[in-house]
């Protein structure tokens, strides 16, 4: 059979007709094959041009037509019609483009009418291949899904809603408003943006229809046009729904933060609400990633919390707090090495917070007498600790919490291990740590001291008393040197000597004590013998100064109290004289490593043999435990117990050891630690549950875009140091040297805490709320919806002015962008609407620079539309309140919308200077009497060649709007495109739009470039529109154009399933049991990867078929 | 020629005002639009056109430019003010007008001297350190042997020449300082003599062919070995050359306590985007600090290619030393025209007044100067 075609050639006016020979084209298409008629025409897409199609269908029978115009995207959908009206399949029909790739490409009309004919046969010998598709549709789901909840949100959603049909409102913020609430009037009617926006807010709020989701964000986005599924995260807020926002919580927040709503100008609390007349009216808490210093801390004490509390006076509730998670407060105020210190974000500004200081001001200022103690309930198990340091009291702290009956046994006559008997008193009063412990026993703790386990109380005894035993006797046994003297002489070791003095032993020194050793212990036992009237004291240890394993205060503190550090030495023997030390010879040490045994390697200098003169000698190199045999326990190197690491469990049932005992000499604060994970495994054990193991992560380095971020937010402001006794004063007694801070110091220190987690968990909130609308504990949630349309309302971000520097924005005060301005001149905002310099003075003049970020190269190129506008009212609003002079520097204003060209005549009648250039720089340095003290703008006057110098008071800039910067993330989400300049892409540019090449998917608003309101407004009503003619007509028709599979041939090898980003193709079952490819063709946007991917020719695109192009591409290779 | 592009960038132009108002030229002359970029881009428009004749005003128009670039990174429209600018000297050059050379064209005259092969080069006795004449990894010490003996003031050539030399044994390299070379050619070509470049770039290739790696001390050397030279070999500015070596720990510096600046050269800031390397070694070793501007906004010394040095231009490095005096003790450039300029100006306290004490210190001997054993 042979088929008819009929051919069209458009003249597009003379678009097409002035370069290509229409009548020529025509003529040698009508001697095609197969082609029944050909014809040209002044405009094909006009009525009569489809006229002509629809009647050669009818009368002469065409089964096949092909029209030469424009881009098939302009016309392809209307020429199909077309055929479909004259009887026609649509897909019996093609498209060639002789205008876009034709005419308006070429100059030469003899080559672009050889094109015109080329195009045109390949079409039609293209149309004879094609078959004719059948065209399916599916229903529509009414709901629609509105993303952002700016105006362009607000206004879609409630004319939807108004055809009572659901709308899903999702809004990132707690609120919505978006940049609307922010500002201040509108121009050029200077209503005001809250009045004429919060209304509508509210409707929102109490729509029946509309379901709004603040805090929220899109995860997920499946489905296809009409029948879009969509997950939601809705991130926690922590207040329920109960909320009243009465506000009570607010006041007793301590932590403050920058408010984003603010620009930063302000405020406000970490539980706070955006603004007044936030929708939904709910108090939200601010909560960010854990922060540092509770990361860094062993036992992952709540800091920034009581911080937080100490800045606001509350220094009973700061009490409370440590005592949450720290079962010594005031002992590890004293003497902890504050690992959070070294983490602290605040060193990336000046110095970290003094959060030891800190933590020791609260336990001073608290009786602990009239701490309220907890409500326990025993539980009748009982439970053994050996050794009263600090993990063994920690452990049984948190037992007796539970309600464990808890004995310690302690070998010394006091209670607190090494607290007691190895730190000195200067560093660690005993009353302090009296404190601690009369606090544990008060929650029902025994301490049995004097009594050693081993050979009168065995541990089986123990065993047999108790349903578990908790060995934490620490390491008191000082390691030795081995070298000659070490044994014959009477060398002192380091925590025998400690251990003496501080249980009131009397112990005499001579005038000259050598201590060797690099650690803390060393540094305490020089002091000490210092303290005990030594003249002359010397530490000798391998490591170089810096390398020391002391902590450097104690260093510090050491050195002005006249020790001599001799460090890089090597002690090789101790010298005597008549079997009495006088001296310890030493090597000077070129470098020393530790092997994997434990042992050391020393290279040292040959021949630097010297003698240190000395009466006494202190060996302070480290200690390891003493465990009895009698105990039975397997040990490990150092001698020390070998437990499971995550249970602490021993080799013998319900026996757990922790603390220095397994680990050798650490920090206090990790003994604690070490207790308070023996008490959770013991706990767990005893009750039968396994032991949930919490890791938490190391605290995070910043990149350097965060330090600058940290750096630009945060003025510096040192810390506030400690008063300690001056040396001279130290060294007569064991007075303690650090003197704590007063109240105001505390306050002011503490107020320094950036705040890095927001919410600081202290709690205080949930005291006060009467509804008990707050939870803190709460999670995210996830929710899945079912919609048929999806509205994409995201708006944008402001340019960020910092990077164009001679514009000095960051740098001084006085400059600030234009939003910055909206806020400062809203009666609402910081200032209460008072348009104020950063000093609070009233400016004098001010400079409105335009077009910064926008129109220009280097940063964005299109023009940001509203800027000139905003521009003339700041100007109006500064003039009316101020009177200030105003300085437009402006390169050309842009004032096109209703009403605009006339408020800008009003603004030029009120005296605004407008100066036509883009300024140069913003500069403070001064040429001039009159420039001294302000900020000066340069700037060529173009109209009249004349370079200026402004003096002003205040700089503002008109800031480009420019794409989300996560405008990328969400365009995959939505499977949308987005323009050279970043925004979203509209279909077409002028008759599409809203819609986006994937139907279903609409674009309202500043997400697709910079706009107004009220041409926000209208995209809005338009985006509606376009969700409620797919809703009116219950169902839309898909493309044909899809894959399909031949199941013959198909081996179901599932390569088409690993390239569909649709999720199109899936591998089944067919009735032989084989595997084979299935399209499900609703989901499939005819995209053609499978067909690529498919090895052996099984899939193929209806449409787009292999013979369809090979025919294509045939005809228009020949000659 | 200068191509359509080139000239269509001329149109871009929309007369915003910025580059008037940013010029540091114009801020002196202050005279018409031919003093400053728009003005002077319209001259091009009208030379290529043949819609102006050559007189002296024009090449003064012209000439009168040290191509910092300033006007060009912050033009909105984006136009290629100093590429238009070259290219319309190149012009001027090819129908027969002169160059208006600062010291009667003599630093000209020598380039096209070092064009002659087998020349007697003896400054090589004067470098100290241990090179070799002919290798894989080539030192490029470009014009300094010879501004030397004409400036009349101490450059220290030799001393900067063999603290590079210094810098590569530190590391364990032997340089090859190439004794045959030519000028560079850069003013050559920025003055618009491209017949002239040509053969001096044609020279330096054949000798260079055998490089793997080329290192300047000057950014003018640097920026045209590396974009109009078609060499094999990777080319490194001795800023970017040290640091790499201090990050892969092959040299180490002692801890000074002078306070210093550095002037970023527009040659290896602006046209060459470099501005960290030189920060990162100085800071390394020295109390650093910055001038008020700095960086991408750095001030010109006011001589580009030996071209227009008069009181307009001695009164930009007269600023810059005293904004380098404002913020420390010692000024480092790393260029060695920048040098040469700053120095010149510091030999003449008794005429200039109000000139700051400052020392002025070429990058490669400051740094040298500074290194460690390791």
């Amino acid at each position: 059979m042979t088929l008819k075609t009929g051919v069209y050639i458009c003249h597009c006016g003379s678009n097409i007709a002035r370069t290509v020979d229409v009548k020529q084209v025509t003529e040698y298409n009508a001697t095609l094959d197969s082609v029944e008629v050909a014809r040209d025409y002044l405009y094909m897409c006009s009525d009569l041009g489809q006229e002509l199609i629809k009647n050669d269908i009818k009368e002469l029978g065409l089964d096949r037509v092909v029209v030469a115009s424009c881009s098939p995207r302009m016309h392809e959908l209307t020429f199909r019609k077309a055929c479909v009206e004259g009887g026609l399949n649509p897909y019996l029909y093609t498209h060639a483009n002789i205008r876009e790739h034709c005419s308006w490409v070429h100059r030469n009309g003899d080559l672009a009418t050889e094109k015109a004919k080329d195009l045109i046969r390949a079409s039609v010998r293209r149309v004879c291949h094609q078959e004719p598709l059948e065209v399916k549709e599916v229903p529509v789901n009414p709901n629609t899904l509105i993303v952002g909840g700016g105006i362009a949100g607000i206004t879609a959603a409630l004319k939807i809603a108004a055809s009572e049909n659901r709308v899903y409102l999702v809004e990132r913020e707690p609120s919505i408003g978006g940049r609307m609430s922010q500002l201040n009037m509108t121009f050029p009617t200077l209503d005001c943006s809250e009045c004429i926006l919060t209304p509508k807010m509210t409707d929102v709020g109490n729509n029946p229809y509309i379901d709004l989701m603040a805090s929220s964000e899109i995860e997920e986005v499946s489905g296809y046009v009409g029948n879009f599924k969509v997950k939601i995260r809705k991130k926690a807020r922590f207040v329920t729904e109960k909320c009243t926002a009465c506000g009570d919580c607010i006041k007793e927040c301590p932590v403050e933060v920058l408010s984003e709503f603010e620009e930063g100008l302000n405020k406000r609390k970490a539980i706070y609400i955006p603004f007044a007349q936030s929708i939904p009216n709910k108090y939200v808490i601010s909560r960010n990633d854990t922060p540092p210093c509770k990361l860094a801390c062993p036992i992952g004490m709540d800091i920034q919390g009581y911080l937080a509390l100490v800045s606001v006076g509350k220094f009973q509730e700061a009490y409370q707090l440590l005592r949450r998670t720290n079962p010594l407060p005031s002992v590890c105020g004293r003497v902890c090495y504050h690992p959070c210190e070294d983490a602290c974000k605040r060193a990336y500004v000046d110095e970290p917070l003094a959060i030891n200081p800190l933590k020791r001001f609260i336990t001073d200022g608290v009786n602990v007498e009239q701490i309220e103690l907890p409500q326990i309930t025993p539980n009748g198990h009982s439970v053994a600790v050996i050794g009263s340091g600090p993990a063994g009291l920690a452990a049984a702290h948190d037992l007796a919490l539970w309600g464990y009956s808890v004995t310690i046994f302690e070998a010394l006559s006091e209670g607190g291990g090494m607290l007691r008997a190895g730190i000195p008193e200067y560093r660690l009063p005993r009353d302090v740590l009296r404190k601690d412990i009369e606090y544990i026993q008060k929650l029902g703790v025994v301490i049995k001291t004097d009594t050693r386990i081993g050979e009168q109380v065995t541990l089986d005894d123990l065993e047999h008393d108790h349903q578990a035993v908790f060995v934490a006797v620490g390491a008191h046994q000082s390691l030795r040197l081995k070298i000659p003297g070490e044994e014959t002489l009477e060398v002192i070791p380091g925590v025998d000597f400690l251990r003496a003095v501080n249980m009131d032993q009397k112990v005499e020194v001579p005038d000259r004590v050598v201590v060797i050793g690099g650690g803390n212990t060393a540094i305490d036992c020089a002091r000490v013998a210092r303290r005990l009237g030594a003249a002359e004291v010397h530490i000798i240890c391998l490591e170089s100064r810096d390398d020391m394993p002391a902590g450097s205060d104690e260093i510090e503190q050491a050195e002005a109290e006249g020790i001599l550090i001799h460090h890089s030495h090597s002690v090789t023997r101790i010298v005597s004289d008549d079997g009495h030390i006088n001296g310890v010879e030493c090597l000077d040490v070129r470098s020393f490593e530790f092997d994997e045994e434990g042992g050391v390697s020393i290279d040292t200098v040959r021949g630097s043999e010297h003698i240190v003169p000395a009466g006494a000698v202190i060996l302070a190199i480290g200690q390891h435990p003493d465990i009895p045999r009698q105990f039975g326990l397997s040990l490990g190197r150092g001698n020390t117990i070998q437990v499971s690491p995550d249970t602490l469990s021993t080799s013998r049932d319900r026996v757990f050891a922790g603390g220095d005992v397994v680990t050798g000499p650490a920090k206090v604060i990790e003994a604690i630690a070490a207790g308070k994970r023996a008490a959770r495994s013991i706990d767990s054990y005893l009750k039968g549950e396994i032991l949930e193991i919490k890791e938490r992560p190391a605290p995070e380095r910043l990149g350097d875009e965060e330090i600058a971020e940290l750096q630009k937010l945060h003025p510096i402001q040192k810390r506030v140091d400690m008063p300690q006794l001056a040396p001279a004063q130290r060294i007569g007694d064991f007075a303690e040297v650090e003197q704590g801070y007063t109240i105001g110091q505390a306050q002011e220190e503490a107020a320094r805490c950036l705040a890095c987690g927001g919410c600081c968990d202290c709690l205080e909130c949930e005291k006060v709320c009467e509804p008990k609308a707050i939870d803190h504990s709460m999670k995210d949630e996830v929710v899945e919806i079912e919609v048929g349309s999806i509205i994409v309302a995201t708006g944008y971000d402001d340019f960020d002015p910092g990077v164009i520097s001679e514009y000095g924005y960051g740098k001084y005060d006085n400059v600030i962008t234009a939003l910055e301005f909206e806020r400062l001149s809203c009666a609402a905002g910081p200032t209460s609407g008072e348009i104020l310099l950063k000093d609070g003075r009233k400016p004098e003049s001010v400079a409105i620079i335009h077009c910064v970020g926008s129109r220009d190269q280097n940063y964005h190129e299109y023009c940001s539309r509203v800027c000139c506008m905003y521009a003339l009212k700041d100007a109006y609003l500064i003039r009316e309140h101020t009177g200030a002079e105003v300085y437009q520097m402006y390169i050309d204003m842009r004032c096109f919308g209703e009403g605009y060209e006339e408020f800008y005549k009003r603004l030029s009648e009120k005296g605004v200077h407008f100066i036509r250039g883009k300024a140069s720089a913003v500069t403070d340095h001064a040429l001039a009497e009159e420039e001294k003290g302000r900020l000066i703008v340069t700037c060529e006057d173009t109209l009249i060649g004349s370079m200026l110098r402004v003096p002003v008071d205040m700089v503002i800039l008109c800031i480009a709007l420019e794409p989300r910067s996560d405008a990328e993330q969400v365009a995959r989400l939505f499977n949308i495109s987005r323009r050279p300049d970043g925004f979203f892409q509209e279909r077409h540019l002028k008759l599409d739009p809203i819609a986006t090449p994937t139907s279903g998917v609409f674009v309202i608003g500043c997400c697709g470039g910079p706009r107004d309101i009220s041409d926000t407004v209208a995209q809005a009503l338009g985006g509606a529109g376009e969700a409620l003619a797919m809703i009116g007509k219950g169902s839309v028709t898909l493309e044909a154009a899809v894959a399909a599979v031949s199941a013959d041939i198909c081996i179901g090898c599932g390569r088409c399933t690993e390239v569909c980003e649709f999720h199109s193709p899936e591998v089944i079952k067919d009735e032989r049991g084989m595997p084979v490819c299935q399209v499900n063709e609703v989901v499939c946007q005819g995209c053609g990867a499978c067909g690529v991917a498919c090895p052996t020719g099984a899939m193929s695109i209806r449409h787009f078929t292999d013979e369809q192009i090979l025919s294509t591409v045939d005809a228009l290779v020949e000659v | 020629m200068i191509s359509q592009q080139l000239l269509l960038d001329i149109t871009k132009c929309s007369r915003c005002g910025k580059c008037t108002a940013i010029c540091p030229m114009f801020e002196k002359t202050r005279g018409w639009d031919t003093g400053v970029a728009r003005g002077k881009l319209l001259i091009s428009w009208g030379l290529v056109r043949g819609e102006l004749e050559i007189n002296d005003k024009l090449i003064e128009s012209l000439y009168q430019c040290p191509t910092c670039m300033l006007c060009e990174q912050e033009c909105a429209a984006g136009a290629k003010v100093t590429e238009i600018i070259r290219e319309a000297r190149a012009l001027v050059v090819e129908r027969g007008a002169s160059v208006p050379f600062s010291h009667r064209g003599t630093f000209d005259t020598v380039a096209r001297i070092t064009l002659r092969d087998g020349l007697h080069r003896d400054w090589l006795d004067l470098i100290r350190g241990d090179f070799r004449e002919s290798g894989e990894i080539v030192y490029f010490p470009g014009s300094l042997p010879y501004l030397e003996p004409i400036l009349d003031f101490d450059l220290g050539a030799a001393r900067i020449i063999s603290a590079a030399v210094k810098i590569f044994n530190r590391a364990g390299i032997r340089p090859t300082i190439v004794k045959e070379l030519a000028d560079s050619g850069h003013d050559t070509f920025w003055s618009g003599q491209y017949q002239f470049f040509n053969a001096l770039k044609e020279k330096n290739s054949r000798l260079l062919a055998g490089a793997k790696m080329i290192v300047t001390t000057c950014a003018e050397d640097y920026y045209i070995l590396k974009n109009e030279y078609s060499l094999d070999a990777e080319v490194y500015h001795i800023s970017q050359f040290v640091r790499d070596l201090v990050r892969e720990g092959k040299l180490a510096f002692s801890k000074g306590v002078e306070r210093v600046t550095f002037h970023d050269p527009c040659r290896l800031g602006r046209h060459m985007g470099e501005y960290d390397a030189p920060r990162e070694v100085l800071k390394a070793f020295a109390d650093y600090r910055e001038m008020v501007r700095y960086g991408k906004d750095a001030a010109c010394c006011g001589v580009g290619a030996w071209m227009n040095c008069n009181k307009y231009s001695k009164q930009l490095r007269l600023d810059r030393v005293k904004e380098a005096a404002e913020a420390a003790d010692t000024l480092i450039t790393a260029c060695s025209k920048c040098l040469s300029h700053f120095s010149c100006l510091m030999t003449e306290p008794e005429k200039v007044e109000d000139l700051p004490d400052i020392k002025i210190v070429d990058f490669t001997e400051f740094a040298a100067r500074n290194l460690k054993d390791i």
